[in-house]
């Protein structure tokens, strides 16, 4: 086959899947795995897709995103924290959401299951959970943040204590050295605060290059979650801090390529 | 009963690269008595008396023997000072005969100038030896065509003529039959006439309650609790040994599964290991598999990847009847295996980093028969970051890593392959937690991918913590059953000490 119809194919595929496994096409093309790496190599110098672990994702200029652009490395690193979290929830389960990047990438995901009931006070994340119409989303009223589309105050407040939920999704804006966390405003912490409280298991998502960073408003110690979604990247001295404090390490490894 | 001790140590401490096997270990051993030694596997009973028998040298502490210290101890020395230990894998010549090996060093420690080696005499004398002590067992016939529970007689029969003041023995009795056992015990109260006092490691609570006169516990390398045997019962022992240390929370992920059955083991056997194993894998899952030291967990894995052909039984994999010959042909069939001892079986010493990780893979990476270094390079980066494994730099030998990063190498290896069913055996064993983390944060990886998994482990807080359902594997056969919801610690360990 010629490079040029085998790019063709490539090219196609991906339109049609936004992704492509380097296993699957070469497969398909029934040609060798480095045949189909060096093709994603040359389509990604044009532009056209961007390379990632085992495959390639298509690179769309114009595609429409709510979440702030961020740079490639830590969008994957999120994405990786987001599978995990997601193959966390079980169907039928009720969850919450609060506001940040990587919940708005969650609540994405999630549009693709069904029967969940999803609560958020984030915009962007309902409309994102909403977005498959086979999930319940619930958006907690109250007054809009203009910065990060978040809803908060007294009215979200008293609105979620009428709720209670299997497991919540929270975010936080700084971990400090000594896994103190914290985040920037009162609002988000007195909502993250009644959070946990009406919930069973509470869940920390981070990305690790958080941890040293500090915002202003000290939350509590990380021994409130119950359970840490973060990269395998993360230190280990972290690593095994988090462990002593007995809360469950996520460590989002992502190796295998594709599906079995 | 006279309260004279033999042994003593006092403050025993021993660590391998900074970590702490055995720390202030206190224990005194009585004339006269039994003195067992219970625990998990890996809480140090073995190394402890493996420092006694002078394999090992303390780092801080004294070992008193006869009220002189003896801490700088060698095999030869402890030896002919009267300490005779009994391994637990026996180190014997399988070319010989079974009196050669009984005899090999008798006459020499005994007679320091005239060492003639006269085989008839030798064959005589193990004959005597061997209707005294009740032993049906031919001293011409060579060592390698007796099992694993003939051995350890023959063994007890040389501890018998050693002439030792302390006699150490190490699970002799795993996997012996009940005639054995017999014969054992007999051979053992004999032993006890003439030897000062022993030190008797084992699992089984029906045989200690039996011959032992002193218990005592271990728990991660201490000691935690001496006692005499007539005191306690079985309740309380297994309580004493499962005891109640820290429960740290293991990161476990449980898909949803149908119940597709993956792979179907039929009544496989193998030696007088493995009797009849039976169960079923399905997708997705995390099989646990765990039972004592000697009770086949290794065999098992071996079976199952083509190391050794079972003599007896069916795999079914994906509905379709194998027979693996050979570990490629498991390996074709999407079998993997990441082996317990990684520095033997595991890990290629002579190779980087990069060619440990590819070795079974670099058919992913020709082009025409020519490998693509570039592409293989790129590759081999993207599991380095993906597993976190420091150093990252590919072309390092791959002795400048971490045992924990070592295990990360493994797995990013077997991970490159694809398989359906990954078994790992004892994956965490030695490794340091930042990189146990990971494995187990790995095993996830492979079941939200599709893939399934079978631990093989010893460590009963790991089984409960990842699995999904957990098999207990004693006498040669599946004994029970567990799913994670119902398991807890005193009930594996009181079902895999049973018999």
């Amino acid at each position: 086959m010629f490079a040029a119809e085998r790019k063709r194919i490539i090219k196609k595929y991906l339109l049609e899947n936004s992704k492509a496994e380097v296993v699957k096409i070469s497969d398909i093309l029934d040609v060798s795995e480095v045949t189909v790496r060096r093709d994603f190599e040359k389509l990604e110098h044009e532009g056209f897709l961007i390379r990632t672990h085992g495959g390639a994702i298509l690179h769309d200029p114009h595609e429409k995103t709510y979440y702030a652009e961020q740079d490639m490395e830590a969008d994957e690193n999120n994405q990786e924290i987001v599978e995990t979290a997601a193959a966390l929830v079980k169907d039928e389960d009720i969850i919450m959401l609060t506001g940040g990047h990587i919940n708005q990438l969650l609540a994405r995901k999630l549009s693709e299951r069904q029967g969940l009931t999803i609560l958020t006070n984030d915009l962007v994340a309902a409309l994102n959970a909403s977005a498959g119409g086979m999930n319940r989303v619930i958006c907690l009223g109250g007054e809009i943040e203009q910065d990060n589309f978040s809803v908060s105050g007294s009215i979200t407040l008293r609105n979620m204590q009428k709720y209670h939920v299997n497991r919540v999704f929270v975010e936080v804006d700084g971990i400090s050295e000594n896994l103190d966390l914290s985040v920037s405003s009162q609002q988000k912490s007195e909502l993250i605060e009644s959070a946990v409280q009406s919930s069973d298991h509470v869940t920390l998502l981070c990305n690790y290059e958080l941890i040293g960073k500090r915002a202003f408003l000290s939350l509590g110690p990380i021994t409130m979650m119950n359970s840490v979604i973060t990269n395998p990247q993360l230190a280990d001295e972290y690593k095994i801090a988090i462990y002593n404090k007995n809360v469950i390490l996520y460590t989002s490894i992502n190796a295998f390529e594709g599906n079995v | 009963m006279s309260e004279q001790t033999v042994l003593e140590l006092q403050d025993v401490n021993k660590s391998f690269n900074g970590e702490f096997n055995l720390s202030n270990v206190n224990l005194k051993l009585n004339t006269g008595d039994i003195h067992v030694i219970m625990g998990e596997n890996g809480s140090g009973k073995s190394l402890l008396m493996k420092i006694v028998a002078g394999y090992f040298t303390v780092d801080s502490g004294n070992i008193i023997y006869k009220g002189n210290v003896i801490n700088h101890l060698t095999i030869h020395k402890a030896l002919s000072e009267g300490i005779y230990y009994q391994h637990q894998d026996l180190p014997v010549f399988e070319n010989l005969s079974a009196a050669e090996n009984i005899y090999f060093d008798y006459r020499t420690r005994r007679k320091k100038h005239l060492r003639i080696w006269n085989e008839l005499e030798n064959v005589a004398e193990c004959k005597n030896l061997f209707s005294e002590l009740g032993i049906n067992l031919e001293p011409t016939k060579k060592l390698g065509l007796y099992g694993f529970a003939e051995r350890q007689l023959l063994f007890a029969a040389k501890a018998f003529i050693s002439d030792a003041k302390i006699i150490i023995f190490d699970e002799p009795t795993a996997g012996m039959s009940e005639v054995e056992r017999i014969t054992f015990f007999n051979i053992l109260s004999l032993i006890k006439k003439k030897t000062e006092a022993i030190f008797y490691i084992s699992h089984r609570l029906d045989e200690i309650t039996k011959v032992g006169d002193k218990l005592s516990i271990m728990e991660q390398g201490r000691i935690i609790s001496t006692s005499d045997i007539r005191n306690i019962n079985e309740k309380e022992i297994i309580k004493l040994i499962t005891g109640k240390h820290e429960i740290h929370q293991y990161p476990k992920i449980s898909i949803k599964q149908n119940r597709e059955c993956l792979l179907d083991v039929k009544g496989m056997r193998s030696g007088h290991i493995l009797k009849d194993v039976s169960f079923k894998l399905y997708k997705q899952e995390i099989l646990g598999i765990t039972g004592l030291m000697g009770s086949g967990r290794s065999r098992l894995g071996n079976c199952l990847f083509g190391i050794r052909q079972p003599e007896g039984g069916i795999i079914t994999l994906n509905g379709k009847i194998c027979h693996f010959m050979h570990p490629f042909d498991a390996m074709l069939a999407g079998i993997s295996l990441i082996p317990e001892e990684r520095h033997i079986n595991g890990i290629f010493n002579p190779l980087n980093m990069s060619g440990n990780m590819t070795l079974p893979n670099l058919k992913r990476f020709l082009n025409n028969s020519i490998l693509d270094e570039n592409i293989l390079q790129q590759v081999v980066k993207d599991y380095v970051k993906k597993l976190g494994i420091i150093p990252a730099d590919p072309e390092n030998g791959i002795h400048y890593f971490s045992g924990g990063n070592q295990q990360k190498i493994l797995l990013a290896r077997w991970f490159m392959k694809r398989s359906l069913i990954y078994i790992m055996d004892e994956p965490t064993r030695g490794i340091d937690i930042a990189s146990k983390i990971d494995v187990y944060n790995a095993m996830n990886n492979l079941v939200v991918k599709g893939a399934s998994v079978i631990l093989l482990s010893s460590d009963i807080d790991e089984i409960i913590g990842m699995c999904d359902r957990i098999l207990i594997l004693s006498d040669g056969k599946i004994k029970s059953e567990l799913l994670q919801k119902d398991a807890t610690k005193e009930k594996i360990y009181s079902l895999a000490i049973d018999d």
